[in-house]
């Protein structure tokens, strides 16, 4: 099982648990993470900054520490 | 009387919709159980009064941030008539979210499939048809930015409040998980049945610009020439208006008010001119600089640049418990504090935002510009002149970081920074217009009576007793230097100046003329006159103290305005107070040391 982290610039997984409590798992649902979603990773900021990723139409950025909770599965390309 | 909701997501041009529907008149509201402004608008609707509230755009109706807790607490305290939910058509897949959990409260909903044109030319199709038919929800798609669908949705809208209501509108509960994965359930087949997707979506130019803006060597480039170019059109094209308007005011008291009082010199005068007449134009000068920021400010926001901005600076502004957008604000800041604190309302996390609030006074303004340049010319030569102003620019640049560092901790942000990088759009200019109208209507209602008040203040303090001449050590001010003088001896601020101080307190562009009447010469004169009695450390010190110590009247009027929290405002004073003091003093003491 790997996280968000693990992506390099341009891969894709498909979202497979959110690792935080429930309110926040709503947000991030309402935001279109979901489990079983795809997620790309467009670009990572230098020096450890934060992701810009996409999943469906909505893009978004998001730090290392949230990342680092969104566990994926490899996508099939 | 109806009351009509505005519900929605970020992003979704909800906003725009409602200021559509409710035209120019839109007036910032009270409601139970709500402390911060809603706009609402009253208006003749399918045979009612029905009042429009736009409430906060939220990601879900249950989460802990501020903004979700003012809709739960609108929703739970307020009878809710009808809510037009707002979404935006190309990510109804994960918007349908919100209209399932107000319909399970029972509240009467209209869908608003919002930028629609942008579907149609993502190649998205939803059946809205079917799609009504499946919520038992009137489903109308439109396109507040270009007014269409509005017609149909105001219809919907009114038969829905025609319509009798039984069922009565429970109170908002958390969700259990099979709560969640039923709704999910439900949405996957309605997106199924109801919305074509393409075989492969584009945003190709929204893609190209973001490999430009976001580009890993040229993107903070970019950033810096787009905020400095934004910084130069507002402020170059600001100050001949606002200098316009100065000289305007100054003409029309001598003209026509100062004629007025020819028979009756006297305190009356005194208290219209200098005192009531100073606060309306303190207030008055700020106008054009606020109308002309949110001009440009809400097309870098609704162009979608913004997000890209706090992209750009997070990996910095992280450890300084601040973002991107923050970052922009206190750069903004160093045109005109007021402003830049009410910019601040992007930031939708308290806590994010009150530290923003709480740095921001310390960029250097062109209004301390001003004074800094008089006292600089008048002491120092032309090569040492421009050195001490660039200290004095390192010296706010300072304190700012030194104060989000030491109170990132303070104003922890518990929420989880996740902002969302919509596609670039164009805002039309009626969109823009109408808000930067909406802007200057709240500085002026809020803010006017607090600095009319706060002048007044310094009126008295700097003209009684009445018998002594005016902000002489003889007046409660020079008294007030006087017993001072413990605190500012030491950091070689004398009284003449605390009392140009507490002037400045009302806008840093009267301190000179405050300096003017407290040493009876003014211009060139008063320049020789400061030449040879304050000295070049002294002068600094003086400085350095009124670039820290509190911006302006105006600015703190706007700290409460924004903040709406006395004790935060209380906080921040005091701070810069304190801060100011301590760099003086740091200044001033070793300065002696090494010049003895």
């Amino acid at each position: 099982m790997t996280t968000l982290l693990e992506l390099a610039e341009g891969q894709s997984g498909i979202i497979h648990k959110l690792n935080m409590d429930r309110l926040l798992i709503q947000r991030l649902n309402a935001m279109g993470l979901r489990r079983g979603k795809k997620i790309t990773v467009l670009r990572k900021a230098q020096f450890k900054g934060p992701f810009h990723i996409m999943i469906d139409t909505t893009e978004l950025m998001i730090r290392e520490h949230e990342a680092s909770l969104i566990n994926i599965t490899s996508a099939a390309l | 009387m109806k009351r009509i909701a505005f519900l929605g997501m970020p992003n979704t041009g909800k906003s725009t919709l409602f200021n559509r529907l409710s035209g120019s008149s839109a007036r910032v509201g009270n409601w139970p159980g709500i402390t911060v402004d809603l706009h609402a608008v009253k208006t003749f609707l399918g045979g009612h009064m029905a009042e429009l509230v736009d409430l906060p755009g939220i990601y879900d109706l249950q989460g802990l941030s501020e903004d979700e807790k003012i809709v739960q607490s609108f929703i739970n305290n307020n009878k809710i008539d009808l809510a037009i939910v707002v979404l935006c058509s190309t990510q109804i897949e994960r918007q349908l979210s919100l209209l399932l959990q107000l319909q399970k409260l029972h509240i009467p909903c209209v869908l608003a499939l919002n930028m629609y044109d942008e579907a149609k030319k993502m190649g998205i199709a939803i059946d809205a048809v079917l799609l009504e038919k499946k919520l038992k929800t009137p489903v109308i798609k439109t396109s507040a930015k270009y007014g269409e669908g509005m017609v149909e949705l105001l219809k919907a809208c009114t038969q829905v409040i025609n319509h009798k209501v039984s069922t009565p509108i429970k109170k908002i509960k958390p969700l259990n998980a099979s709560d969640l994965i039923s709704n999910e359930k439900t949405i996957q087949t309605l997106i199924k049945l109801t919305v074509k997707y393409p075989t492969k979506l584009n945003d190709k130019n929204t893609k190209k610009l973001d490999g430009l803006f976001l580009d890993p060597y040229w993107g903070l480039p970019i950033f810096f020439f787009i905020v400095f170019s934004i910084f130069q059109f507002i402020f170059t094209l600001g100050k001949p208006i606002q200098d316009l308007m100065t000289q305007f005011f100054n003409f029309f008291r001598l003209d026509y008010l100062e004629p007025l009082f020819i028979n009756h010199h006297g305190i009356f005068e005194s208290l219209l001119l200098d005192g009531l007449y100073l606060g309306v134009t303190t207030v008055a000068a700020f106008v054009p600089i606020i109308i002309l920021f949110f001009l440009i400010m809400s097309v870098v926001e609704d162009s979608g640049y913004f997000s890209r901005a706090a992209f750009l600076m997070d990996t910095l502004m992280e450890k300084i418990g601040l973002d991107g957008r923050g970052f922009v604000m206190m750069l903004m800041g160093f045109g005109c504090n007021v402003p830049a604190l009410m910019g601040t309302k992007i930031m939708r996390t308290k806590e994010l935002r009150l530290l923003t609030m709480f740095v921001i006074p310390f960029s250097l303004c062109s209004a301390r510009l001003q004074v800094f340049l008089f006292i600089i010319t008048a002491l120092f030569s032309a090569t040492y002149g421009p050195l001490v102003l660039f200290c004095l620019y390192l010296l706010s640049f300072f304190t700012i970081f030194i104060s989000a560092l030491i109170f990132k901790h303070q104003f922890k942000n518990k929420e989880p920074i996740i902002i969302e990088l919509p596609p670039y759009r164009f805002p039309t200019l009626s969109q823009i217009v109408k808000r930067s109208m909406i802007e200057i209507e709240h500085f002026l209602t809020r803010a006017t009576k607090f600095i009319i008040i706060g002048v007044l203040l310094v009126w008295a303090l700097t003209h009684f007793p009445m018998d002594v001449p005016i902000a002489s050590e003889l007046t409660y001010s020079g008294q007030l230097g006087k017993w001072l003088s413990p605190i500012f001896d030491p950091i070689g601020i004398n009284e003449q100046l605390v009392i140009a101080l507490i002037f400045g307190f009302i806008a840093k562009e009267i301190v000179i003329g405050a300096l003017a009447v407290i040493y009876g010469v003014e211009g060139s004169a008063l320049a020789h006159h400061l030449y040879s009695n304050v000295s070049q450390i002294q002068a600094i010190s003086f400085m350095i103290f009124t670039l820290i110590y509190t911006p302006c009247l105006s600015t703190i009027a706007t700290l409460k305005n924004e903040s709406k929290n006395l004790s935060f405002v209380i906080y921040s004073v005091f701070w810069a107070l304190l801060l100011a003091w301590v760099f003086s003093f740091i200044f001033y003491q070793t300065s002696l040391y090494f010049s003895s």
